[in-house]
């Protein structure tokens, strides 16, 4: 069984520009979102990185080339690693898109989901060698980047190297596009004064659209001092159901989670914590719901959904996630969730309003995406 | 190893499969042909890329040759190249303007745009739930060892290996300029007596087809 040891995480995301000032902020309850009036002239609900992303395209074109570097730098490397596995569902669009509207050529590079290295120049963890790999799968990529890693990165004689996941997708495109299948959270119902995301609550009504990402430092040698977290375990299927929605009874989900207990060795008993995609839409909690009973035994263990927080930031959202997740099993305590969510859906899944200290045991970390397709990770420390 | 081909071409697609010895058994399929393999009202909701993939494994019956080489093509693992997205599908819809081009964004625009369109399009249509995923990069090892890691434990030792790629000439009013590929996609079909190398070399010849650095081979022709 291959595992692979996270060394380091980091993050960036509407709640702080680092893994501390978020994880602070989610320890103190705290969400965003606001109306965002786009270049388009719209209005969309959003959770944004960047305060002067209103009206112009100008500002947030270079966001992911900054964004991706930040996580990077944030590791804090001084040597090149091996290799660097990025998850991403719209890449470089901001940069793109930004290029049509002020009417320019558009020179392929921009379009090229696999052309990092120019972002990531002048980083200590990116040396001549060092190999780059995209998985622009979606809002699962991220995910399915690290269990590209874990596959590979033995193998292939790897022994050091990132795994990052980043969106910084608030563009008028990508908001249009989400808008016109009814994805995301809108006006409609929501409760003045309630946290726009509201997943695992009664009067969910879709995603709240936002950026930022996430990366973990990753290693196939195990570390000289102390109890590091490890991913031990990883599972991925497809639904083959439909490019967007997601079966409410959650089969694809629950045989993502069985795939990686397996390939961890890791029976359901031995879960003591849930970090879920928990998108916030009515079809996603619903079936995460179902897979979680149909795979654990007995009571649910305690779940955190971060997208309550800072709502779904695509594939950026797994890293961020994963690093947050990272930080739990750093410091052995469990955020409370966001002031004011009610989590109402279902009588098993309840708020706390307080940190609790993280039980013993494995995690597992979902999610869903683009594409049908489902994967789960499983964390041990 | 069986390695199946599509290119755009001004009278249709050109189909036709590749060996150690170049091109062969080369076909154009028309419109009216293509539209039996993707349905024209399903066409318009999907990028070329799609359509060429859904065309490639109709034509070739590719589901049949699984089947006969011990796979399962509602359990076969996936790995789709792509690097550039599927843009055809808002090209024309794009322009300087946001405002215009937000009132152009049709409802297909989250399925169509992404890299992953042609992974949930097969994967959808075939009811295939194996793991199936999409990478964008330029090392021919990372992705010859996914495909050989997913297909240890498939039926028959089987993946599918796939590359599509279209970039439009123009997105909105803007040019596109510099290396970029023609609409062309490629198949793959990985057994379990395909070495890693071999799938390595398989991927340079999807890239190569892309080129248009493998040429028919004349006997054959």
């Amino acid at each position: 069984m291959t595992q692979l040891y996270i060394t380091a995480a980091s993050a960036y995301g509407p709640l702080g520009k680092s893994l501390d000032e978020i994880w602070q902020a989610i320890m103190d309850r705290k969400t965003t979102g606001s109306m965002l009036h786009v270049a388009s002239g719209r209005q969309y609900l959003a959770a944004t990185t960047h305060s002067g992303h209103t009206t112009n395209t100008q500002s947030y074109a270079k966001s992911f080339a900054k964004g991706l570097r930040g996580l990077v730098l944030d590791l804090d490397f001084d040597t090149p690693v091996d290799v660097i596995f990025v998850g991403t569902a719209v890449g470089n669009l901001c940069e793109a898109e930004h290029e049509v509207y002020v009417g320019c050529e558009l020179k392929a590079e921009l379009l090229d989901f696999a052309n990092l290295r120019p972002m990531l120049e002048g980083c200590p963890a990116i040396g001549p060698d060092t190999e780059i790999v995209v998985v622009p799968t979606g809002c699962c990529a991220g995910l399915q980047a690290a269990g590209l890693a874990k596959a590979v990165m033995a193998r292939m004689g790897y022994r050091t190297g990132i795994v990052a996941s980043l969106d910084m997708g608030l563009t008028p495109l990508a908001f249009e596009a989400f808008a016109k299948i009814n994805a995301t959270a809108n006006r409609e119902g929501h409760v003045e004064g309630a946290p726009i995301s509201q997943p695992f609550c009664k009067d969910r009504s879709g995603f709240l659209f936002a950026d930022g990402g996430g990366a973990i430092a990753v290693s196939i040698d195990t570390p000289l001092s102390g109890a590091v977290p490890r991913l031990t375990g990883y599972g991925c299927v497809s639904s083959a159901y439909h490019m967007t929605d997601i079966e409410t009874d959650g089969i694809p989900i629950a045989q993502s989670i069985l795939l990686a207990l397996a390939d961890a060795d890791c029976t359901p008993d031995r879960i003591s914590h849930v970090n879920l995609h928990a998108s916030g839409t009515q079809q996603n909690d619903t079936a995460e719901h179902n897979a979680l009973h149909a795979t654990l035994d007995g009571a649910l263990p305690p779940i955190t959904a971060f997208k309550g927080n800072h709502g779904h930031a695509l594939a950026g959202a797994n890293m961020l996630e994963i690093a947050m997740t990272w930080k739990m099993m750093i410091t052995g305590m469990v955020p409370p969730t966001p002031k004011g969510l009610a989590v109402d859906a279902f009588d098993d899944v309840i708020a706390r309003t307080e940190p609790t200290k993280l039980a013993p045991g494995a995690i597992l970390k979902t999610a869903s995406g683009f594409a049908g397709i489902h994967a789960t990770l499983v964390l041990e420390k | 190893m069986q390695t199946f081909f599509c290119l755009h071409e001004s009278d249709g697609l050109r189909t036709g499969l590749l060996n150690e010895n170049g091109r062969h058994r080369e076909e154009t399929l028309t419109a009216r042909e293509i539209g039996k393999f993707v349905p024209r009202r399903e066409q318009r909701k999907i990028p070329q890329a799609a359509i060429m993939a859904g065309v490639l494994f109709e034509h070739f019956e590719l589901n049949n040759m699984i089947r006969d080489l011990g796979g399962n093509p509602e359990q076969i693992p996936l790995v789709v190249c792509n690097r550039f997205a599927n843009w055809d599908h808002v090209a024309d819809a794009m322009a300087p303007s946001p405002v215009i081009t937000a009132r152009g964004i049709d409802s297909y625009v989250a399925t169509a745009w992404f890299p992953a369109a042609v992974q949930g399009y097969l994967t959808i249509r075939y009811s295939n739930t194996a793991q199936a995923i999409t990478l964008s990069t330029k090392s021919n090892p990372i992705v010859a060892t996914m495909v050989d890691h997913l297909r240890s434990d498939a039926l028959g030792g089987m993946a599918v290996l796939a590359s599509f790629e279209y970039v439009p000439k123009r997105i909105g009013q803007s040019l596109v300029t510099g290396d970029v590929p023609q609409l062309y996609g490629a198949v793959s079909l990985i057994t379990a007596q395909d070495s890693v190398a071999a799938i390595e070399i398989a991927l340079s010849q999807h890239r190569a087809i892309a080129a248009g650095a493998i040429h028919r081979t004349p006997e054959l022709v």
